[in-house]
C-alpha cells in the first residue's frame, strides 16, 4: 500500500512540477497539522504563478524554487490555505477548516456559505459521526439536531425510523421529510452506511424547504456521503465487532406460583366440570400443586430474547485521483442481529462516486450505488403466531403434566408432542419471514459553467429496485389453523419491482455588484417518476413437516391459493411531478440578507386543473455584528437574527384519489352456472369516493431566530421561534353512505405547530492537546387541532394491535393535540363496605350500596355487562360470578349515573413529549478521544398494554397465560394458598368463594384471606380497556452512547506504514433513566393516530461493541 | 449569457408543453378506467357482475334480510327472553337508532342502489348502448301487419337486470324504512351526497315507471341466451313490477302530519291502479306460460341446494350465489348441525361442515297446515345434529321455542362441502317465484273484483294442487277448499294462507300482513298461543279457548300425547310414507322417525315395537335401533310436558311462562314478569293491554299499529347536516 502512495504522489509530482527551474528564491520547510503532525500532500504554489507548485513529503517536508514571488500559499483540503513567506527554514502550522462559519451547505439544488443563511440548518458534521459506531445514519442523528426528533418504531434491528421536523404538519398523512443524498432525492437514507457519510444536515423552515417544494413540506435531510480528496489515493478500513443484550427483564410467575394461580382461576370459575377438568388435564390433581414448586420453569423471555448476539461491520474506501478526476469507492457488509431469537439485518453497500473535469468548465459526476439487504424475521408483533406477548411472556412457563408425558385420553388436551412444536421456541422456528431487497442507483450529473458565475446543471437519477419477501406459515401457527388452511402450512412469495428517475435542470448566476451588491440566481425545473411492479403468490395444503426452505423453494408442493390479497399481479398508477422553481438572493456586503423562492409542483395525485400547488417564501437576515455598533465588541463573532414565511406543500395521499375508477374482484361475485369457485370476476366501487376537487395540502412556516457565535467560536447559541399552520389538511373523511360511499379524501382540517428550539454548542476547555467541547439541544412543539372536518368536533381511533373492547382508544379533539388516550379511571377495587356479606352463611353475597338499578341491586357501580344495563357494561361477567362484587375492580363512575359505560371515559393521556432534545460531551486528549450522547423525552405518556396483557387473563378455560409475579403473593384469592391455616382450620388449597357464593363458610375466612390484598386476581380482568392504571410516564434520558478511542501515536504509524490507526470501544444505549415498568418507552412515540402504544414491540438491546479505523 | 438565455428558455418551453402530457398518467393495473369498462360489452358484464355481487351481500339478500330482519310473525319466528330493551333486536320491534344491523342494512342497500345507478348512467352514455326498434311482421286478423317493437339486444337486458336490481335495494329500503332518500341518478354523476327524502309513493312510481320500460327491452327467461333463472328476465321484470305495485297499493306505516311520533297504518287513495298494475304484469308472466309448479315443492329446494337451476319450472330469478364466495343459504336455514372444530371429528354430518339453523319457524307453524300438505312434512324441521352426529329433536324446552326451516340446507347437497366450511355455501335463493306470481295475481283480482274470480282461484289451485299432489285428500283439499271460499275477505285469507305455507324464510309473511292491515292481528294471536300454551304448562290459563278458536287448532290436545320415534342410522333413500318424513333429503346421515307429529295425526296405542312390527313397515327401523341400543322408555317423546316432569324443561318456570315466551315480540306486544300483566306499545307509549276473552275481536278491533319500520341510523342523521329526520317516536 505505501509503494501504491508513493507512486501516485510522485505521478501527482510530475504532474504538477514546473517545466522550468529558474531558481531565485528557495522555499523549504515542513507542514504541521494542528496536532502538530507532519502534513502529507499538502499543496505549495508560487503566490501568482500556479503553474510553480509542490507538495509536501511524507515528512511533511517540501523544497522548491520561486521565480517571482516571495511567498508561497499552502493548502490542503480540510484545512485553511495560508500565505506564508518563503524562507529556507519555514515551520507552518495549518488550521483546520472548521470554523463553521465559512462552511458550505447544500441547500436546495446548490450550496451557500452558511453565514449567507437566511433560513434554519440543523447540521452533524461527518466527524462526529464517524467516532460514534451507529448502524444507521438516523440513529447518529438522535438528539443532535434541535427541534428533529429521531425514534425508532422499536428495538428491531433495522426498524423503521421516524423523522419528524417540528412536529407533524399532517394528522393523517406522511409527515416524511424530504431526503436528499448528494444532491439527489432518495426514499429514505436507512441504507446508507454511516461511515460513509460526510454531513448530515436538516433544513427546518420554509425559507429553505420551499424551493424543493411540496415534498419539503416536512421538512428537509441532506445527506453528503464523502468524496475523494484530490492529489492522494486514501484507503480507509473501518470495522467493528458488537455484542447486544436485553437492557430488563419482565418479572413473571415461575412454575409453583404459574399453577398456584391457574388453579385459583379453574376453582372459582364456572363449574366444575367446564373449568376444572381443562385444568386437571393438563396440571393434575390440585392436591399435588406443591410438587410444581420443584420443577423447573420455562423462562421464555431468557430463551427467545435473552441471547447475546454478535454483530459485525465492516468497511472499505478507497478514494483518490488528481485535479480533473476523483474517485471514491466504499464497500460495507454488516450485520445487525438482533435479540430476539431469529431476526436480523444483513446489509451489502457498494457505492462508486466518480467526478470528472471533461473541459475547462465542464464537469461530469457519476454516482452509483448498490445496496443489498437482508431481514429476517417478521417483527414483534409476528414473534411465532402470537407476538412478543402472547407467544413470549405470556406462554405458560410449563408443560404440566404434558412434560411428563402423554395425556392424549382427554380431548381438551393435547399431547406432549404438541407441546414441543408450539412452545415459542419452535413456533419461532415455523413461522418465518424473509426478505431480501437489492437497490441499484446510477446518478449523472452535468456541470457547464460558460462564464464567471454561471452555472449549468443538468442531473438525473435513476433507481431500480427488487424486494421479495418471503413469508413462512408452519402448520401449527393460527393463520394455517383457519379453515380455508385445513391446518398444513401456507407460505407466500411477494416480489416487487420498482422504478423512479428524476431528472432536475438547473441554472444558477452569481454576481457581485461594486464588491458590495451580492446576488444569486437560481432557475430550475424537475421532473420525478415512480412506479411499481408486484405480484404476490400464495400456497398452501403442503405436507405438514415441510420446511421452510422447500415450501418457498417449491411452490408447487402445495396448491395454490388465489384469494384476491393472496395472489395477484399489480403495476402501479406511476406517480409523477413536475415542477418549475426560482430564487433570487441579495445580500448587502453580507450584512443585509433577503432571498425569495418560487416553486411549483403539479403532481398526479390530484386532477386535472387542481394538479399545480404554488410555494413561495421569503426570508431575510440581518448580520449585527457588522454594524459599527458592535464592530468593536470583540467577543462576538456573529450576531445574525433571521425571519423566514413560506408555504410547503404534501401529496402524500394514495394514487388516484381523484378519479373513479373500478377495482377488479375475483371473490365474491355471481356464480352463474356455479362455474367459477370463488364467484366471476367483477367491477366494484373504489373504496373512498374519488373526490375531483382535492388539491394541494398546505403548510404556511414562520420562523424568527438567531445565530449567535461568541468568543471565537468557542460558544454557539441559536434559538429559534416558529409557528406553522397547516391548511386543506388530506383527511379521509365521513360522508353520508346514502351516496353509497362511507369515505372520500377531502381537504379539509388545520393543525397548528407552535414551538421554539435551542441549540448550544461549546468547548468547555481548550488547551495545547486536549479539547472538551459540548453540545445540547432543547425542542419544545405543541400541536392544536384546529379543525377536523365538516361535522364532527370529535373522532375515535382504535389502537390498531391492541384495541379495547369499545375500540375508542384514542381521541382526536378540535383543540386538544394529536394522540390523546382515552379511558376510564381506576378507583382501586371494590370493598367488603360496599356489599352484603352474610357472616356465617354460605348466601350469595348481596350488593349494596346505590340500591336498586334497574331492578338490580348494586353495589358502588354496575360494571358488569353480565345483566340488568342493557349489556353495555365494560366488564363482562368474569369467572367468579359478576363484575361488581368485592375484590374486582372499579372504575370511576364519572358521570355518576351508577353504570360504567362509554360515558364515563375521559382523555387518561397524552403521548407528545413536551420537550425533547438531546445533548453530549466529545473531547480529545492526547491521542484519546471520547464522546458520550444522551437524548431525552420529557413529559408524555406511554399506555403500557404489555403491563395490561401480564395483569390480565383473558382467553378461556384452555388457555393458561402467565402474569406478573407480583400477582403470587398479592392478589385478590379466591382459594387459600396451601399451608394455609386460619383458626387452626387448615384451609390448604380450598376455594372460598365460587361464582358469587361463599362456597367455604363462614365469610371470615375468606374476608381475613383478602384482609391486606391490593392488587386484582388477574382472572377478573378478561377484557382489553383504557385503564388510566396502565398509562404511565414515558420520560426518559438515555445514554444512547458512549465512545472513547485511541489513536495510534505517528511515530508508530511511521513505524508500521500507515497513516491512521484509531481504535475504540463503545456502548450504545448502555442505560435509560425512566420510571417506565415495561422494557423501553420509546415506542412509536408521535407516529400515526394511536401512538406510544407499547405491545408486541421488539425490546431495544444494549451493544457493546469495539472497532477499529485504519487509514492508508 | 445571450446562449444560457436561450438555453434556458428552450428547456422551460419544452417542459412546460410536455408537461401536461406528462401528468397524465395511466391508473394502476388493477383498477379498471370506467370509460373502457364500458366500451367493450365483455366490460360492461363485468360491470354487471358488481350489480350483481351487491344483491349477494350477506348484508342483504345473502344473509341478514332472512335472517336477523327476518321480523317475527306466525311463520318466521325467533324467540328471545331479554326483559329490557335491547336496542339491537329487529326482529321483536326493539331497535335504536344505533343498532348496526339497521346502519348496515341502510349502508349496504344504498351501496348496491349506487352500484346500480353507475352501472346504469355508464351504460347510457356507453357509445355502444342504443334503444332502437325493429320491425317485425306479425299476423293479425288483417293479415300480415308490420308492427314497430323494441330492439332487444345484450345490452339493454344488462339495462333491465341493473335496473330490477336497483328496484330490489329500493324494494327493501321502502319496506324497512318508510319514505326515503331517493335518486335514480348515480352520486358518482351528480355528485349529490345527500338526495332529498321522497314519499314512498313517489319512490314506487318512478320505479314502476322505470321497470315498465326497461322490461320492454329485455330478453324472455325462453331465450336460451340469457341463462335464467340466474339471470334476470323479462318475467322477473314483470314480477318486480307487481311486487312493487302491490306494495305501493297495500297498506304501510305512516307518521301522522303534525305529529311526528305518531304512526297509523294507511294506504294510498288510489290503491286500486297499483292492483291494476299487479294484475296486468302477472298476468303477462302467466299468460307467457314459460313457468308450471312441476316438481314437487320439496324438489324445488333441493334442486337449489345440489346447485341445479332449472328455467321453467317454480323459479323465475334465482339470485346466482357461487360457492365459497357468498350466501348463507343453506347454513342459516336447515337443521342445526354443530361440528366441534378442536376434535378431529368423523363423524358423518362434520362432511357438511357447520350448519348454524338459525332461521327457524313458530313451534305452532306446523299444525296450521292441512293434512298431508307436502310442504309442512318438507318444512318443519324438528332435529338438528350434535357434534357428534347423534340427532337431537327439537322437543319444547327452556331454551327451545322454533322448529328449524328446513328448505335449504347443506346437508341437502350431495356435494360435501367439507369439515370446517361454515356460511358462503353458494346456494342460491329463488328471490321470485312462479308460485309467488301466481298468489299474487289471485290477490289483485280478488281486490279489483272485490271478490274470487276463475283466473284467481285457477291460480291458487296451480300453487294448492303442487302440495296435495298424491295425496289421498287431493280433491279435499284442493278444489273444496278452494271453492268454499266466496267471498273476498276470506278468498284473501285464503291467498295470504297460501302464501304463508309457500314462503316461510322468504322474508314474505309480515310483509303480507302488512299490506293487508293484519300484522297487529297476527302479531296479538301469535303471542296469546305462546302465552296461553306457556300459562297452560304451568298450570292454568283464560287465554286457551281464545287461541285455539282463532287458528282451529287444539293446543291443549297437545299434551300427554306420546309421539313415537326412532333413529334410523341411515335410511339410503328407502321410502319412508306414512311415518312423518317424506322429504329428508340426506339418505347418509341418521335421521329419526316421527310417528304422525302432528296434531292431526292419530298416535299409535301401541308401544313403539309393535307399532312398527304390527304394521311391518320399518323391520329395518327396528333392527338399526336395536343396534344403537335406546331403551324403550326413550322411543317417545311429548313435545309439550306439563310442569313437573322434571326431566323435560318446559316453557314455564315456577308457574311463570319464561322470557322467550313474554319478550320476544318486546317492542309491541309482551308480558312483565314481575305483576304478570300484559303490555302493548301503542304509538311508542307502553300501556298495560286487557284482553277480552269473551269477545276476542274486540280486543283484535282495538289494537294499535306494529312500529316494524325502522329507524333511519343514528349516522345517517347525524351526517345529513339536519336533511333526514327520524319519525314514529325513533
Amino acid at each position: 500500500m505505501r509503494r501504491l502512495c508513493k507512486l501516485c504522489l510522485l505521478a501527482a509530482f510530475f504532474v504538477l512540477a514546473p517545466p522550468e527551474v529558474l531558481a531565485q528564491t528557495i522555499a523549504k520547510g515542513q507542514v504541521f497539522d494542528s496536532n502538530n503532525e507532519p502534513v502529507i500532500g499538502a499543496t505549495v504554489v508560487e503566490k501568482g504563478n500556479p503553474k510553480n507548485a509542490t507538495i509536501t513529503d511524507f515528512d511533511g517536508n517540501f523544497t522548491m524554487k520561486l521565480l517571482k514571488a516571495k511567498q508561497v500559499v499552502i493548502s490542503y483540503i480540510g484545512m485553511i490555505p495560508q500565505e506564508v513567506a518563503a524562507s529556507e527554514n519555514m515551520k507552518v502550522t495549518m488550521k483546520d477548516d472548521n470554523a463553521s462559519l465559512e462552511e458550505v451547505v447544500v441547500v436546495g439544488y446548490t450550496s451557500k456559505a452558511r453565514k449567507d443563511l437566511t433560513g434554519s440548518v440543523g447540521s452533524v458534521s461527518g466527524a462526529k459521526l464517524a467516532i460514534v459506531p451507529v448502524s444507521s445514519a438516523a440513529e447518529a442523528l438522535q438528539g443532535k439536531i434541535a427541534g428533529v426528533q429521531i425514534t425508532t418504531t422499536d428495538g428491531q434491528p433495522g426498524a423503521d425510523i421516524n423523522i419528524r421536523v417540528r412536529g407533524a404538519t399532517s394528522v393523517t398523512q406522511s409527515n416524511e421529510p424530504l431526503y436528499i443524498v448528494d444532491g439527489f432525492q432518495v426514499a429514505n437514507i436507512n441504507d446508507i452506511p454511516p461511515t460513509d457519510i460526510a454531513s448530515i444536515d436538516v433544513l427546518k423552515d420554509a425559507s429553505l424547504t420551499a424551493i424543493y417544494g411540496a415534498k419539503g413540506g416536512n421538512g428537509v435531510v441532506v445527506v453528503t456521503t464523502k468524496s475523494a480528496k484530490a492529489g492522494k489515493v486514501q484507503v480507509t478500513f473501518n470495522g467493528r465487532l458488537s455484542v447486544s443484550s436485553l437492557t430488563r427483564s419482565m418479572d413473571l410467575m415461575n412454575t409453583g406460583q404459574f399453577v398456584d394461580f391457574h388453579y385459583d382461576r379453574a376453582a372459582a370459575s364456572g363449574t366444575r366440570s367446564n373449568w376444572s377438568r381443562p385444568f386437571r388435564g393438563n396440571f393434575g390433581n390440585p392436591w399435588d400443586n406443591n410438587l410444581y414448586y420443584y420443577q423447573d420453569t420455562n423462562d421464555w423471555q431468557d430463551q427467545v430474547l435473552g441471547n447475546n448476539p454478535m454483530s459485525y461491520s465492516s468497511n472499505v474506501t478507497i478514494g483518490g485521483g488528481n485535479e480533473s478526476t476523483r474517485f471514491n469507492l466504499s464497500l460495507t457488509q454488516s450485520e445487525d442481529l438482533g435479540i430476539i431469537l431469529g431476526s436480523g439485518v444483513r446489509r451489502t453497500n457498494m457505492n462508486l462516486k466518480l467526478n470528472t473535469k471533461l473541459a475547462k468548465n465542464l464537469e461530469l459526476t457519476y454516482n452509483s450505488k448498490l445496496t443489498y439487504r437482508r431481514d429476517e424475521g417478521a417483527g414483534g408483533a409476528n414473534i411465532g403466531s402470537g407476538g412478543l406477548v402472547d407467544r413470549v411472556l405470556r406462554y405458560q412457563p410449563t408443560a404440566g403434566l404434558r412434560s411428563w408425558g402423554s395425556y392424549a385420553d382427554m380431548e381438551s388436551v393435547a399431547d406432549a408432542e404438541l407441546f414441543n412444536l408450539t412452545n415459542p421456541v419452535s413456533d419461532i422456528n415455523t413461522n418465518t419471514q424473509l426478505k431480501h431487497g437489492y437497490t441499484f442507483t446510477n446518478q449523472f450529473a452535468l456541470q457547464w459553467t460558460p462564464l464567471k458565475g454561471l452555472c449549468l446543471r443538468s442531473e438525473a437519477n435513476y433507481t431500480i429496485g427488487f424486494r421479495d419477501t418471503e413469508r413462512y406459515w408452519g402448520w401449527l401457527t393460527s393463520t394455517a389453523q383457519s379453515a380455508v388452511h385445513q391446518q398444513r402450512p401456507v407460505a407466500a412469495l411477494t416480489k416487487r419491482t420498482s422504478e423512479s428517475y428524476t431528472w432536475t435542470n438547473t441554472a444558477t448566476y452569481d454576481m457581485t455588484l461594486k464588491e458590495l451588491h451580492n446576488f444569486s440566481f437560481l432557475l430550475g425545473q424537475e421532473i420525478y417518476n415512480s412506479q411499481y411492479k408486484e405480484n404476490k403468490q400464495t400456497a398452501h395444503l403442503f405436507d405438514r413437516d415441510i420446511d421452510a426452505e422447500t415450501a418457498l423453494n417449491n411452490m408447487a408442493l402445495g396448491t395454490p391459493y388465489s384469494s384476491a390479497d393472496d395472489t395477484y399481479t399489480l403495476t402501479s398508477t406511476p406517480n409523477r411531478t413536475a415542477s418549475f422553481f426560482g430564487q433570487i438572493s441579495y445580500n448587502y456586503n453580507h450584512k443585509y440578507l433577503l432571498s425569495g423562492t418560487l416553486r411549483a409542483d403539479g403532481s398526479t395525485k390530484f386532477a386535472p386543473g387542481n394538479q399545480w400547488g404554488w410555494f413561495p417564501s421569503i426570508s431575510g437576515a440581518w448580520v449585527l455584528n457588522q454594524e459599527k455598533f458592535l464592530k468593536d465588541v470583540k467577543w462576538i463573532d456573529l450576531l445574525k437574527i433571521r425571519a423566514s414565511f413560506g408555504l410547503a406543500g404534501n401529496n402524500n395521499i394514495s394514487d388516484d384519489l381523484w378519479r373513479y375508477l373500478y377495482t377488479t374482484n375475483n371473490s365474491g361475485g355471481p356464480g352463474f352456472g356455479e362455474s367459477t369457485t370463488n364467484g366471476e370476476l367483477y367491477y366494484g366501487a373504489p373504496s373512498s369516493y374519488p373526490n375531483k376537487d382535492i388539491k394541494w395540502e398546505t403548510t404556511i412556516t414562520r420562523n424568527i431566530a438567531a445565530d449567535i457565535s461568541l468568543w471565537n467560536g468557542r460558544l454557539s447559541i441559536t434559538p429559534e421561534i416558529y409557528w406553522n399552520t397547516t391548511r386543506d389538511l388530506l383527511y379521509s373523511s365521513i360522508i353520508p353512505t346514502v351516496s353509497g360511499y362511507s369515505r372520500q379524501m377531502q381537504n379539509i382540517g388545520k393543525v397548528q405547530n407552535n414551538g421554539w428550539e435551542l441549540t448550544i454548542n461549546g468547548d468547555i476547555v481548550r488547551g495545547k492537546d486536549y479539547v472538551v467541547s459540548a453540545n445540547f439541544t432543547l425542542g419544545h412543539n405543541k400541536m392544536t387541532i384546529k379543525q377536523l372536518n365538516a361535522t364532527d368536533k370529535v373522532l375515535y381511533e382504535k389502537a390498531g394491535a391492541w384495541k379495547s373492547q369499545d375500540e375508542q382508544d384514542y381521541l382526536l379533539q378540535v383543540g386538544g393535540e394529536l394522540g390523546l388516550m382515552y379511558g376510564y379511571v381506576y378507583d382501586g377495587l371494590y370493598t367488603w363496605d360496599e356489599f352484603t356479606y352474610p357472616e356465617t352463611s354460605s348466601y350469595l353475597a348481596t350488593p349494596r350500596g346505590k340500591g336498586s338499578i334497574n331492578g338490580i341491586h348494586v353495589g358502588g357501580t354496575i360494571t358488569d355487562g353480565y345483566e340488568g344495563n342493557n349489556g353495555n357494561g365494560v366488564i363482562a361477567s368474569n369467572n367468579s360470578g359478576y363484575s361488581t362484587l368485592v375484590g374486582k375492580i372499579k372504575l370511576k363512575d364519572l358521570n355518576g349515573d351508577g353504570q360504567i359505560d362509554k360515558s364515563d371515559k375521559q382523555v387518561i393521556g397524552r403521548t407528545t413529549p413536551k420537550w425533547q432534545g438531546g445533548f453530549g460531551l466529545s473531547g480529545q486528549w492526547k491521542n484519546f478521544d471520547f464522546t458520550a450522547n444522551f437524548v431525552y423525552m420529557l413529559d408524555f405518556d406511554v399506555y403500557n398494554a404489555t403491563a395490561y396483557a401480564l395483569s390480565s387473563n383473558s382467553g378461556n378455560q384452555n388457555t393458561f397465560w402467565n402474569v406478573y409475579s407480583k400477582f403470587s403473593e398479592d392478589r385478590w384469592r379466591y382459594t387459600a394458598p396451601n399451608g394455609y391455616v386460619y383458626n387452626d382450620v387448615d384451609l390448604s388449597g380450598e376455594c372460598l368463594y365460587k361464582n358469587t357464593y361463599i362456597d367455604y363458610a363462614p365469610t371470615t375466612y375468606y374476608r381475613t384471606l383478602n384482609a391486606n390484598t391490593t392488587h386484582w386476581n388477574p382472572a377478573d380482568l378478561t377484557t382489553n380497556l383504557m385503564i388510566d392504571a396502565f398509562v404511565e410516564d414515558g420520560s426518559f434520558i438515555r445514554c444512547s452512547d458512549v465512545t472513547i478511542g485511541y489513536s495510534l501515536p505517528n511515530s508508530i504509524l511511521k513505524k508500521i506504514s500507515l497513516n491512521k490507526v484509531r481504535i475504540y470501544a463503545s456502548a450504545s444505549n448502555l442505560f435509560i433513566l425512566t420510571n417506565y415498568s415495561g422494557y423501553d418507552p420509546e415506542v412509536d412515540v408521535q407516529s400515526g393516530l394511536t401512538p406510544s402504544m407499547d405491545y408486541n414491540r421488539y425490546p431495544r438491546a444494549r451493544t457493546l461493541s469495539c472497532g477499529v479505523n485504519v487509514t492508508f | 449569457m445571450k446562449f444560457n438565455k436561450i438555453f434556458l428558455s428552450g428547456v422551460a418551453m419544452l417542459s412546460l408543453t410536455a408537461c401536461n402530457d406528462y401528468l397524465d398518467v395511466e391508473p394502476a393495473t388493477n383498477v379498471a378506467d370506467v370509460e373502457k369498462v364500458f366500451s367493450t360489452e365483455a366490460g360492461i358484464n363485468t360491470a354487471l357482475n358488481g350489480v350483481y355481487a351487491k344483491i349477494e351481500s350477506d348484508e342483504t339478500f345473502g344473509n341478514k334480510l332472512y335472517t336477523t330482519l327476518l321480523l317475527n310473525s306466525d311463520v318466521d319466528f325467533t324467540a328471545n327472553a331479554n326483559e329490557s330493551a335491547q336496542g339491537t333486536q329487529p326482529r321483536r320491534f326493539d331497535v335504536r337508532t344505533d343498532a348496526s344491523d339497521v346502519e348496515k342494512l341502510w349502508n349496504n342497500l344504498y351501496q348496491g342502489v349506487e352500484t346500480a345507478n353507475e352501472f346504469i348512467y355508464n351504460l347510457e352514455n356507453s357509445p355502444l348502448y342504443e334503444e332502437g326498434t325493429t320491425t317485425e311482421a306479425v299476423e293479425t286478423a288483417n293479415g300480415l301487419e308490420s308492427h314497430t317493437i323494441p330492439a332487444v339486444t345484450n345490452l339493454t337486458q344488462m339495462m333491465g337486470e341493473a335496473k330490477v336490481m336497483r328496484a330490489m335495494f329500493y324494494h327493501e329500503l321502502l319496506w324497512y324504512y318508510g319514505d326515503i332518500p331517493f335518486t335514480l341518478d348515480a352520486t358518482y354523476k351528480t355528485d349529490n351526497l345527500l338526495p332529498t327524502v321522497t314519499k314512498r309513493q313517489e319512490v314506487s312510481d318512478a320505479l314502476i315507471k322505470d321497470l315498465q320500460h326497461a322490461a320492454e327491452y329485455m330478453k324472455s327467461d325462453k331465450d336460451a341466451t340469457l341463462g335464467a333463472p340466474e339471470h334476470i328476465s323479462q318475467e322477473a321484470c314483470y314480477a318486480m313490477i307487481a311486487r312493487l305495485a302491490l306494495q305501493a297499493g297495500g297498506y304501510s306505516l305512516n307518521h301522522n302530519e303534525g305529529d311526528a311520533a305518531n304512526y297509523t297504518m294507511t294506504r294510498p287513495s288510489n290503491y286500486k291502479d297499483y292492483y291494476q298494475i299487479a294484475r296486468d304484469y302477472t298476468k303477462k308472466i302467466i299468460d307467457a306460460g314459460g313457468h308450471s309448479l312441476t316438481k314437487s315443492y320439496a324438489q324445488v329446494f333441493i334442486d337449489e341446494c345440489n346447485f341445479l337451476a332449472d328455467n321453467g319450472d317454480d323459479p323465475i330469478f334465482e339470485i346466482p350465489f357461487a360457492m365459497g364466495a357468498n350466501s348463507c343459504w343453506g347454513y342459516q336455514q336447515g337443521p342445526a348441525s354443530t361440528v366441534d372444530t378442536g376434535v378431529d371429528t368423523d363423524y358423518a354430518n362434520s362432511d357438511w361442515g357447520e350448519t348454524k339453523g338459525s332461521s327457524q319457524t313458530s313451534y305452532f307453524y306446523r299444525y296450521q297446515f292441512g293434512e298431508n300438505d307436502q310442504r309442512r312434512d318438507y318444512i318443519c324441521g324438528m332435529w338438528g345434529y350434535g357434534a357428534q352426529g347423534q340427532p337431537t329433536l327439537r322437543i319444547c324446552g327452556s331454551s327451545i321455542y322454533t322448529i328449524y326451516n328446513n328448505k335449504w340446507s347443506k346437508l341437502w347437497s350431495n356435494t360435501r362441502f367439507g369439515k370446517s366450511t361454515t356460511s358462503a355455501t353458494g346456494i342460491n335463493f329463488a328471490y321470485i317465484r312462479y308460485a309467488d306470481v301466481l298468489l299474487m295475481f289471485a290477490e289483485a283480482e280478488n281486490e279489483l273484483n272485490g271478490g274470487p274470480t276463475d283466473a284467481a282461484k285457477a291460480a291458487v289451485k296451480q300453487v294448492r294442487d303442487r302440495a296435495f299432489r298424491g295425496q289421498p285428500n287431493q280433491a279435499e283439499m284442493v278444489d273444496a277448499y278452494i271453492n268454499a271460499a266466496t267471498s273476498k275477505e276470506d278468498f284473501l285469507k285464503l291467498v295470504l294462507d297460501e302464501r304463508k305455507f309457500e314462503f316461510a324464510g322468504e322474508n314474505m309473511r309480515w310483509k303480507d300482513l302488512v299490506r293487508n292491515n293484519k300484522y297487529a292481528e297476527t302479531l296479538f294471536y301469535t303471542f296469546m298461543t305462546y302465552l296461553a300454551v306457556a300459562e297452560d304448562m304451568g298450570g292454568s290459563t283464560s287465554y286457551m279457548d281464545m287461541v285455539e278458536e282463532y287458528e282451529g287448532i287444539e293446543y291443549s290436545q297437545l299434551y300427554n300425547v306420546y309421539y313415537y320415534y326412532t333413529y334410523v342410522e341411515n335410511y339410503n333413500g328407502t321410502s319412508v310414507n306414512n311415518l312423518c318424513h317424506a322429504y329428508f333429503p340426506n339418505s347418509s346421515l341418521p335421521m329419526v322417525y316421527i310417528v304422525n307429529p302432528y296434531t292431526q295425526g292419530s298416535q299409535p296405542s301401541e308401544e313403539p315395537q309393535a307399532y312398527f312390527d304390527a304394521n311391518g313397515i320399518n323391520a329395518k327401523a327396528i333392527a338399526l335401533r336395536s343396534i344403537t341400543g335406546l331403551n324403550a322408555s326413550s322411543d317417545k317423546v311429548q313435545w309439550y310436558t306439563t310442569n313437573g316432569d322434571s326431566n323435560t324443561p318446559d316453557w314455564s318456570n315456577d308457574g311463570t311462562p319464561r322470557g322467550q315466551v313474554l319478550y320476544s315480540l318486546f317492542g309491541y306486544i309482551r308480558g312483565d314478569e314481575q305483576t304478570g300483566g300484559l303490555r302493548i306499545v301503542n304509538n311508542g307509549a307502553v300501556t298495560p293491554f286487557h284482553v277480552n276473552t269473551d269477545d276476542p275481536q274486540s280486543t283484535v278491533n282495538s289494537l294499535p299499529a306494529v312500529r316494524y319500520m325502522l329507524p333511519y341510523p343514528e349516522e345517517a342523521i347525524a351526517r345529513s347536516g339536519g336533511a333526514y329526520k327520524n319519525y314514529y317516536g325513533y
